[in-house]
């Protein structure tokens, strides 16, 4: 059954609330951030937090993801916090981690070695600890396939906007034309990777219907699931990232007779009057596999 | 050698540790004192310890923080203390 990514709801990790009663609003993910949420002078308290709520918290059926620091400065210098949120997360529990302002697959390699280097010293099985890769320039986004298939730990690559366009030199629109070729280059390179895609956050609480739309490009572009700032974001892509339960009965007729007909290696039958050939029994057995995650059927 | 750490919100806890004091004292201020006083105090004893911190003087000021909240705020505020004291 695939594991689903539909949401993945940022918390501040320097709020104490949010790390007992983010879960609550069951976001199939939650990304406890430690980056840009968190000033400065914060990031030990935020940490430390985070470490604690680790051990003792049960986040229910989420996924927790952490947005760590970066481990290099623009200039390629070490940062001073990345390496602290790794060093004193790992031991903690914590198996998700999403590396901010991914640009080439060095840095990927360089969070592998750390968390390899980690998980021996503590006796945890190497490969525990998976990654997502943030996009968030025009160079991680034209390096996003060499990124995805640049660690076995890479799980999925997620989509920032609000850099990229601050990178690119333009302005985000609602119309979203400047981030069309990014956003197909990222789902495209992930499907390529065999991971999920994460669509940007979008920042305006208030613009329900924009959320909406952008949210169903995100779906149609085939990204896996979208970045949410808000509750009450969450909902409303559920509902666009699972698939109706007339779709489920029909990918469930399609999945049995293609069973029945016995045509995995090819060949065409027809169900309901339609042609079913291999890429259309993908698509059901695909919708099949979102249901069952979605806790649609069993 | 003192260190803060925390927030005057709900469900926080303001911590503040005195490392130049003669052994390990807890002070509390809480609306809950009474019904999770021994259970807060037990919270801050168990990072001195996992800190290896002898001596102490932990001033608890409460605002409905849970247990792993204390446990973090103190020891930020030991870490925080250390480091004004130049200890690493």
């Amino acid at each position: 059954m695939k594991k689903l990514r539909r949401t993945m709801l940022f918390a501040p990790a320097s709020n104490p609330k949010l790390l007992f009663n983010t879960a609550i609003y069951k976001p199939d993910c939650i990304l406890f951030d430690l980056e840009d949420a968190v000033k400065y002078d914060e990031k030990d308290a935020a940490r430390d937090l985070l470490v604690e709520a680790l051990k003792v918290v049960n986040f229910s059926k989420c996924e927790v993801f952490v947005r760590i620091n970066p481990l290099r400065n623009p200039f390629g210098e070490k940062a001073p916090f990345g390496e602290l949120d790794v060093r004193a997360l790992v031991p903690a529990g914590l198996t998700r981690m999403r590396l901010p302002m991914c640009e080439k697959p060095e840095h990927i390699v360089e969070l592998d070695r750390l968390l390899s280097q980690i998980e021996k010293e503590n006796n945890i099985e190497k490969g525990t600890v998976k990654i997502q890769a943030s996009l968030e320039t025009p160079t991680g986004v034209m390096n996003a396939l060499a990124i995805a298939q640049s660690s076995d730990r890479v799980v999925s690559i997620s989509f920032g906007a609000e850099d990229f366009t601050r990178t690119l030199g333009t302005d985000r629109t609602k119309a979203a034309t400047e981030l069309f070729f990014a956003r197909s280059q990222v789902a495209m390179a992930a499907s390529i990777a065999k991971v999920d895609a994460i669509d940007t956050v979008w920042s305006d609480v208030s613009d329900i219907e924009g959320f909406r739309k952008e949210a169903e490009s995100a779906k149609n572009l085939g990204f896996a699931g979208k970045s949410c700032i808000h509750p009450s974001q969450i909902k409303i892509v559920h509902n666009i990232f699972t698939p109706s339960m007339e779709e489920v009965k029909k990918s469930l007729e399609i999945v049995e007779a293609a069973k029945l007909a016995n045509i995995e290696s090819g060949g065409v039958i027809t169900v309901n009057g339609k042609m079913v050939d291999i890429p259309v029994i993908a698509k059901a057995e695909r919708v099949v596999s979102l249901a069952k995650g979605a806790g649609l059927i069993k | 050698m003192i260190g803060i750490c925390g927030n005057e919100k709900a469900s926080d806890v303001v911590v503040t540790v005195n490392l130049e004091a003669q052994g390990r004292t807890v002070e509390i201020k809480s609306k809950l004192k009474d019904m999770f006083g021994s259970l807060m105090e037990k919270a801050v004893m168990e990072v001195l310890d996992e800190l290896k911190v002898v001596n102490a003087h932990i001033k608890v000021e409460d605002f409905g923080a849970l247990d792993f909240i204390i446990k973090a705020r103190t020891k930020t505020a030991i870490n925080r203390a250390k480091k004004a004291g130049g200890i690493n």
